[in-house]
């Protein structure tokens, strides 16, 4: 356990950007290189999922002409990224995601070449319940290390091999020992005061068929537009499209996130759509979420972070759809 | 320069267009016989019937197309109908132009489980594909399996793939041929009626049997009451499913009909597995 003194921090994070590609919540919009600009006072509308399924990835180049053979992009990061300044729910965000993208090459090389220093809320947020989808915020899931705000200046503990390198370097004090008792008092008043929702063990055990067919949907869907503003800002959606890009003669293939709420997401070449109402679309977005994804992997594609109940333009909340769910 | 990590599951080999062949009067449907260029990743190209791949126009996207081909024939085959971005630019070009490809993706069927049993393939229009590299792949293994039966029907003669192929097929003594078209034609003296009628005529048993269903959904609706009455169960019934698809290999999650996944855990699929999922396909 380290404490680093809070006047130290934008020199420790300006020297870092010696080695490291830097990157922090620039403002309440989201994250960006460091450039002196900090904004700790709670989550950012995007969180960090843009660092490893980024809004453009190249993944193909090619002569935009018949029998031209592409060339493969791939994105190497010159420098190692420090994120700093990530949630913990972003984060283990992050590692869900990765259940499903142990495999993409694209997404571990940003992943190996990322490190993420966490930072663990004062206070929820308004529309925040990550602690309701089983996030525990000091437990550091996805995070090389994670910084705890107090009063003399940041608690920092270190979570893997990369992160204890990193932070070597830096303008650390070895924390007494009475630091990680303040850090574990906070942990305990935190659990003891946040629980798992019941819910999400009754939908574990719950007949898909009968979720899937259950009268509430269409009521629930009534006011979604399908504008998929919760699918961007969502920290665990990673559904991505595929694209050719073409500009004179010169063309790229890229990935990019894709919302399912959109009529094209399953639509086939032949006009033939199998989710082809709105509500089909707003229930598969649920049923991911709570059902299909939670099957599989024993938690759901969920952070609790709330951006979707924030800025949703139709006022759907997401706690509806759940307690819908699971009262099947 | 950044070193590129030798598996890159998303990025197409070049193929060249070896042959082409306009299969049906209306010229919508044509296959693509298909030569990697290295001719090491060609040699190492194993699939099973079944089995996909994505074709691929620089400029115009990638689309999912089955592998019409037999694993033991030299060249993939892949028989495309016009009717997307994709596809509509992949039916203008010449033969001799290279197309990117990736694959073999999703499951194929289970052809050593149906060791010893009789097989069934009952196909309706161009959703013939898969099921042809599956027979190639049946007569060529012919020992190691029952009776073969194949129901194909098409709206018109003119419609009908592999015409040559049907022919010498016709002249087997060891497999059960019924091709139908769906209303009389002049020139025609074969079976007329849809798929399920014929299938009821025919009324394959059930009994050690499975039965491999590839055509449009609305053949499929009336062809399954009909195998049930002969005694297959949900187990024995075989089917295969199409989503639109981005990635092929699980991540994009486009294709998913409830949990399952048609490019990974698909295409192929039992029609008991199927009952078990919301009627998204």
């Amino acid at each position: 356990m380290y404490l680093l003194p809070k006047k130290a921090l934008k020199d420790w994070l300006l020297k870092l950007a010696s080695d490291y590609e830097v990157f922090v919540p620039r403002s309440p919009e989201g994250f960006g290189p460091y450039e002196g600009e900090l904004y700790l006072k709670g989550k950012t509308k995007l969180s960090a999922k843009e660092f490893f399924l980024p809004w453009r990835e190249e993944i193909l180049s090619f002569e935009a002409r018949p029998g031209a053979i592409p060339s493969p992009v791939f994105f190497e990061p010159e420098r190692e990224r420090v994120v700093f300044g990530v949630r913990p729910c972003d984060a283990k965000g992050v590692t869900l995601i990765e259940k499903v993208f142990q495999h993409d090459p694209f997404f571990q090389k940003r992943r190996e070449k990322t490190l993420l220093l966490g930072l663990v809320c004062r206070e929820p947020g308004r529309e925040c319940f990550g602690w309701a989808m089983g996030v525990n915020p000091f437990a550091g899931e996805g995070l090389d290390a994670l910084f705890l705000e107090g009063e003399e200046g940041y608690l920092v503990k270190l979570l893997t091999e990369r992160g204890r390198k990193l932070l070597e370097s830096g303008p650390f004090e070895e924390a007494e020992e009475t630091a990680s008792e303040v850090f574990r008092r906070a942990e305990e008043e935190f659990l003891a005061r946040h629980q798992k929702a019941p819910a999400l063990e009754k939908l574990k055990g719950a007949d898909l068929l009968k979720i899937y067919e259950a009268d509430f949907w269409e009521a629930l869907a009534l006011p979604c537009l399908n504008c998929g503003t919760c699918t961007f800002l969502c920290p665990t959606c990673y559904c991505f499209d595929v694209q050719d890009e073409v500009v004179g003669t010169e063309g790229v293939r890229v990935r990019l996130p894709e919302a399912c709420m959109f009529e094209i997401y399953s639509r086939h070449a032949s006009g033939h759509n199998p989710r082809r109402s709105p509500v089909a679309r707003f229930r598969n977005r649920f049923l991911h979420k709570f059902k299909y994804f939670l099957d599989q992997y024993g938690e759901p594609l969920c952070v609790g972070c709330g951006r979707c109940n924030e800025e949703c333009p139709a006022g759907i909340n997401l706690w509806e759809v759940i307690r819908a769910m699971s009262t099947v | 320069m950044v070193a590129v990590p030798e598996k890159l599951d998303m990025i197409p080999l070049p193929a060249r267009i070896e042959r082409l062949v306009v299969e049906t009067d209306d010229g919508l449907l044509k296959s693509f016989y298909l030569r990697l260029l290295d001719e090491e990743a060609h040699r190492a190209f194993r699939h099973r019937p079944g089995q996909f791949a994505m074709l691929s126009v620089p400029g115009k996207g990638e689309c999912p197309i089955g592998i019409a081909s037999s694993p033991s024939e030299e060249l993939l085959m892949f028989t495309v109908f016009r009717t997307g971005l994709v596809t509509d630019a992949l039916h203008r070009l010449p033969e001799g132009t290279v197309i990117g490809l990736r694959g073999p993706l999703g499951n194929g069927y289970p052809l050593e489980e149906f060791r010893g049993k009789n097989v069934v393939l009952i196909a309706g229009g161009f959703a013939v594909t898969t099921l042809r590299a599956t027979l190639v792949y049946l007569l060529e293994h012919r020992d190691d399996y029952g009776e073969i039966t194949m129901i194909y029907g098409a709206r018109n003669p003119g419609l009908l793939l592999y015409k040559p192929e049907l022919e010498a097929w016709k002249k087997r003594k060891d497999l059960k041929l019924y091709l139908t078209i769906d209303r009389e034609a002049p020139g025609w003296d074969g079976l007329v009626g849809f798929v399920p009628q014929i299938t009821e005529q025919v009324s394959p048993s059930g009994e050690n049997a499975v039965a491999l269903v590839c055509g449009p959904p609305i053949m499929i609706k009336f062809t399954l009451p009909v195998l049930e009455k002969c005694g297959f169960s949900p187990e024995q019934v075989y089917l295969s499913l199409e989503n639109r698809m981005r990635c092929g290999l699980g991540l994009c999650h486009h294709c998913n009909v409830g949990p399952f996944l048609v490019c990974k855990d698909g295409p192929v699929i039992t029609l008991a597995e199927l009952q078990k999922l919301p009627p998204e396909y």
